[in-house]
């Protein structure tokens, strides 16, 4: 077992760098005090990242009467989470739309379940009794679920232990599954990668404690928080990422950091369908075929 | 060429015609409510996301499937014109399927439970019951249904398809 996890590790570090832009974006939107021109002067220096966000700006999902040709007014009106999204996607695609066969899980939906999860952690955040900045909360939803691209393949070679599994009962963990069968879980892959990639400690312990958020450290525990409720609204709402798709538990503890009731719930849960529908099918529009 | 409508969330359907089925794919908390009726045979669905259309009456009007008391009458009225009738009571065979529930004992994230007490408060305001339910549990699940021989078939990662 310990070979296999060795031998991922050398996996992650064979994983590219991110993108200069994309990781500058990142960077910079985790700074709270960021204007909107800090975003223009980074995606200006990227022709390929400035030509995607003004086609997706000017998408007929977007219908806008007036065409947007300025990266100025296309990245004002995509907004600043969502040109990081579009960044890092561009960036990681190896990772975001791998086909995730050890998860039963088709090219494109860990990309889904990535911004269904981003849009509503910005949400959850706005609920959350100690402060948490929402476009650190979009930025570490887009992230938290990393290591499934790199854990996929280990699983794909246990499939069948993973059906048997399912054929007594319905794992409540599927992270203590990823553990049996490969010895290491996507959670701990991940923050690898996050290390890899130079992530900051914020979004390193999203990555590493999104499904178990009472284990972070004290000063991570809201973010951890907020990403675990949205990824678990982002299953719900039907965008999971295959096999693994809500076996896992809901962490109780969450009503010491996200005061919300059940009618601010569904509300919000109606507000997300809505802002995921209008962006993934925006993104879907442009896609380079 | 038959019928086949694929529902998205706060969507409904009915097929009328031989070979139609309607589809739902990945339901997590949201459910799908399965229609027969069984004098013109038409069948039908709705994809329910939420409990209760006050938190959105707008979005209820525009979209009446998306919150239970609004999906069903909506989909009564659509049998209805796609049939000329629709059956009362054991005329008209319901199943529901989906409502995947995460435990909460704040009664706050628990969406599938809530949606699926809200189905069976409206069908019963209605006089109708759910014949069969596969509710619940800690899965997704897609869902079909087949006009010519009336099955529901279900299917979810990992499992061998079912039927309800």
């Amino acid at each position: 077992m310990d070979d296999i996890v060795n031998k991922i590790i050398r996996d992650v570090k064979m994983i590219p760098p991110m993108s200069r832009t994309a990781s500058e974006l990142l960077n910079l939107t985790l700074v709270e005090s960021h204007t909107v021109d800090d975003v223009v002067r980074v995606v200006a220096s990227d022709p390929m990242l400035a030509g995607q966000l003004l086609k997706i700006a000017n998408s007929a999902t977007y219908a806008r009467r007036t065409a947007v040709d300025s990266i100025a007014t296309a990245v004002s009106y995509l907004g600043d989470k969502l040109v990081v999204g579009i960044a890092l996607g561009a960036s990681c695609a190896c990772i975001y739309e791998s086909e995730l066969k050890g998860y039963e899980s088709s090219e494109g939906d860990l990309w889904l379940h990535s911004l269904r999860t981003a849009i509503a952690s910005k949400e959850f955040a706005k609920f959350t009794s100690k402060k948490v900045d929402p476009n650190v909360a979009y930025t570490a939803g887009l992230l938290h679920d990393i290591g499934k691209a790199i854990l996929s393949a280990y699983l794909a070679e246990k499939l069948d232990e993973v059906r048997e599994v399912f054929a007594s009962s319905a794992p409540s963990d599927f992270l203590e599954v990823e553990k049996r069968l490969v010895g290491v879980d996507h959670c701990e892959i991940g923050a690898i990668l996050a290390k890899h990639w130079n992530l900051p400690e914020t979004i390193k312990s999203v990555v590493r404690y999104h499904h178990h958020p009472h284990e972070a450290p004290t000063e991570f525990k809201p973010l951890c928080f907020t990403i675990h409720l949205a990824d678990t609204v982002a299953m719900m709402a039907g965008n999971g990422t295959g096999v693994d798709t809500l076996h896992y538990s809901l962490d109780l503890s969450y009503d010491q950091y996200i005061e919300i009731d059940r009618n601010e719930l569904d509300r919000m849960l109606l507000m997300l369908g809505l802002e995921f529908g209008k962006t993934a099918s925006a993104l879907d529009e442009t896609k380079t075929k | 060429m038959s019928q086949k409508l694929i529902l998205g969330v706060g969507d409904y359907g009915v097929v009328s015609e031989p070979g139609g089925v309607v589809k739902t794919l990945a339901l997590g908390s949201c459910i799908a409510i399965c229609m027969l009726d069984r004098k013109t045979r038409c069948v039908g669905m709705a994809h329910v996301a939420l409990p209760d259309s006050k938190i959105s009456p707008e979005r209820a009007k525009e979209n009446p499937g998306h919150f239970a008391d609004t999906a069903v009458p909506a989909l009564l009225a659509e049998m209805k014109k796609q049939a000329g009738s629709v059956s009362k009571g054991a005329g008209l065979i319901v199943k529901l399927a989906g409502g995947a529930n995460v435990a909460d004992t704040n009664n706050t994230f628990n969406i599938g439970k809530r949606n699926a007490l809200a189905i069976r408060k409206v069908l019963w305001q209605y006089g109708l019951g759910a014949v069969a339910e596969d509710v619940g549990g800690n899965f997704s699940r897609s869902v079909a249904i087949f006009k010519d021989t009336g099955k529901v078939v279900l299917s979810s990662p990992g499992r061998v398809d079912w039927e309800i």
